[in-house]
């Protein structure tokens, strides 16, 4: 019996060659402001107390009008350990105009006199400019932010302007296929404190990893792991190693064909759910709640969602 | 009651000295991440030089000879 031919020397080379990274062709980051979004979609959702009722309607293709009302009491700071709430109740009204992927304007005001404005919009291929504004009655209270983006090759680097003379500035890029290293700088010229901080992302299919440490002694780190494909496990560790505050939050995302529920514990003894349910097509139903055993501050919500 | 509220602001000129100190840090961090893939890429590239005369070496004599009468030509 012949024995088999072992394979040609050029086929092991060949298969060196695919696995090979072109460290000279590696992608382009995502936004440094962007760096645990993972963690932030899992971790902090759009959690609220009362009822809560959104209604949109697109106008055309471009054009949308919101309306939305929430009812239920608020929390109002105090001196003291003790949670104080009053009921109150909002109307907001919102417009959005979307010319993508040029153009996005986008404004809420509430019937207190508040006002909130976003503005984005490509002035070319690769530089980006961004806007944000929160404008309200009382004085000294309305803030105002603007960003200049510009996309590289394999780099995003970004320019900050606000009020109060804030100014800051960004850059992240990959260094290999999986890895990317970003830095910011920042001043408060108000404060006269200026900052630096550091951040790292490791991302594959399945998990992504994180890192940020800033000389304000902020200390974040995040791992976010997809088990399977309707469900992510996150994890995130938050510390200040100046003013020695610690937490570690654990979450998880199940994603359905029908709903997506999210939950979270924290080393804080707070637990809190989230969950949003497609009752038809354009109706959403949604169900809050957030239980602080430590402040005792329970929160429970529900609401609906009328529109795209 | 707000101990922020009466933190005296820092001195000017000691405030822009931080500020420049940590912008010159910015800048060198922004270059060892630009300089890195460039780095990898040649250690990449020597390792694959170093593999092709492994690989040289590795092969048979006659091969060796037949390469050098130019009957055999490299992958």
């Amino acid at each position: 019996m012949a024995t088999p031919i072992p394979p040609p020397p050029a086929a092991a080379a060949a298969a060196a060659a695919d696995t090979k990274v072109d460290y000279l062709n590696l992608p382009c980051p995502i936004p440094f402001e962007e760096l645990h979004r993972e963690a932030m979609m899992s971790l902090k959702p759009d959690l609220f107390e009362g009822m809560r009722f959104d209604f949109t309607k697109m106008l055309n293709q471009k054009f949308s009008l919101n309306h939305s009302v929430l009812m239920g009491p608020t929390e109002v700071p105090s001196q003291s350990t003790e949670t104080i709430k009053i009921p109150t109740a909002h109307y907001e009204f919102g417009s959005t105009f979307i010319d993508h992927p040029r153009l996005l304007l986008w404004g809420r005001i509430l019937t207190d006199g508040r006002l909130n404005a976003r503005v984005k919009c490509d002035l070319s291929e690769n530089l980006t400019f961004k806007a944000n504004a929160q404008l309200t009655n009382e004085p000294h209270m309305s803030h105002a932010m603007i960003n200049f983006d510009y996309k590289g090759k394999d780099y995003r680097t970004q320019f900050q302007l606000g009020n109060g003379a804030l100014l800051g500035a960004s850059y992240i890029q990959s260094v290999t296929q999986h890895l990317s290293l970003g830095g910011e700088v920042f001043w408060a010229g108000q404060h006269r404190k200026s900052g630096i901080g550091y951040a790292a992302r490791y991302n594959t299919d399945k998990s992504v990893a994180t890192g940020q440490v800033a000389s304000t002694g902020m200390v974040l780190l995040s791992y976010v792991q997809k088990v399977s494909e309707k469900v992510s496990l996150a994890s995130e560790f938050m510390c200040n190693y100046l003013s020695r505050d610690v937490t570690a939050s654990f979450g998880y995302d199940y994603i359905l064909r029908q709903c997506r529920l999210r939950g979270k514990i924290d080393s804080n003894g707070c637990v809190a759910a989230f969950l949003e349910e497609r009752l038809n097509m354009g109706l959403n139903f949604i169900l809050s709640a957030e239980l602080d055993h430590r402040k005792k501050d329970y929160k429970f919500g529900f609401g609906l969602t009328v529109g795209e | 009651m707000f101990p922020g509220m009466f933190m005296r602001k820092p001195d000017k000129a000691a405030a822009l000295k931080q500020l420049k100190s940590h912008v010159v840090m910015f800048q060198a961090w922004v270059v060892v991440i630009q300089v890195t893939p460039y780095v990898l890429h040649f250690l990449s590239t020597e390792k694959e030089e170093l593999k092709l005369e492994l690989y040289l070496l590795t092969l048979p004599r006659q091969s060796k000879i037949k390469m050098l009468m130019g009957e055999y030509l490299l992958p």
